[in-house]
């Protein structure tokens, strides 16, 4: 009995907060939020697109910065000769493979 | 929703309510018109699977609840930072047009009592409704629907007894 004049009363009282007007500047156009959702989107699927290659060039860094490490560690050691074959070897092979894809 | 003419016409149906739900939830109008919206392109971002347009509205409101949840989460780590901790923070600001009186009665309900009593009461959500838009059991909805109600009505009383003895 109490719960039903409880549900009652608050049903009431609800209505009349609900019928409040709110005093709000009035909602954003609807084509607006549709063009913004789409602009997101597209970003979205740009970062998607750009991830691999964003970690493709991090690896890259990463593996020169290793290769001159390893040179340095060579250059100064006994084995300084081998180092100097691998540098000379390499570039012998960026050069080759630098004409082929010119010609 | 894949065509800008279906959003336009769910988005008229729609948005009225979800932002009179978020102005009576959070106390004011401002963060209500960011919430409002960013619910919108969330939901336009990643489409849930969803046809039926009253799901897609409970999964709007579902959205709208949760980024609610994230506004009070805010609020309460910038009063921790301002060390305001005696400010009332849901109804710092409360909307104008929204009789002083009624503002501070449903400002007494706990927030998630006054989310359960606009979902149910305004909106007329079913518990399975409530419980998917506030990440609760369907028990629990019918529980601390009960406890809300009860309150509500407690301080409806209250503040009859009050001004039924106030001098004329």
């Amino acid at each position: 009995m109490s719960d039903e004049r409880d549900d009652e009363l608050v049903t009431q009282w609800m209505r009349e907060l609900a019928a409040l007007p709110i005093e709000a500047p009035p909602l954003p156009d609807a084509a607006y939020i549709w063009w913004k959702a789409q602009l997101l989107k597209q970003w979205d699927t740009q970062r998607t697109v750009l991830a691999p290659l964003e970690w493709g060039e991090r690896v890259q860094a990463a593996a020169g910065l290793a290769g001159a490490a390893v040179l340095l560690i060579l250059s100064s050691s006994p084995l300084a000769g081998v180092a100097t074959g691998v540098l000379l070897l390499t570039a012998a092979l960026a050069a080759a493979w630098w004409r082929e894809s010119l010609g | 929703m894949t065509d800008e003419s279906s959003f336009e016409s769910f988005y008229h149906q729609t948005a009225p309510r979800l932002r009179a739900y978020v102005v009576r939830v959070i106390g004011h109008a401002a963060p209500a018109e960011d919430i409002v919206q960013d619910a919108y392109l969330r939901l336009l971002r990643a489409p849930p699977p969803i046809h039926d347009p009253d799901e897609l509205r409970a999964y709007l409101f579902r959205i709208a609840s949760n980024l609610i949840h994230d506004h009070w989460r805010r609020q309460r780590r910038e009063r921790e930072v301002s060390d305001h901790t005696t400010a009332a923070p849901n109804m710092a600001n409360p909307d104008p047009a929204l009789k002083v009186d009624m503002a501070r009665v449903f400002a007494q309900l706990k927030p998630q009592q006054r989310q359960l009593m606009w979902l149910a009461y305004v909106e007329g959500a079913e518990h399975s409704e409530i419980a998917a838009a506030l990440g609760l059991r369907q028990g629990s909805v019918r529980v601390l629907l009960h406890r809300a109600r009860h309150k509500l009505a407690s301080l409806l009383r209250q503040r009859e007894t009050t001004s039924a003895g106030e001098p004329r």
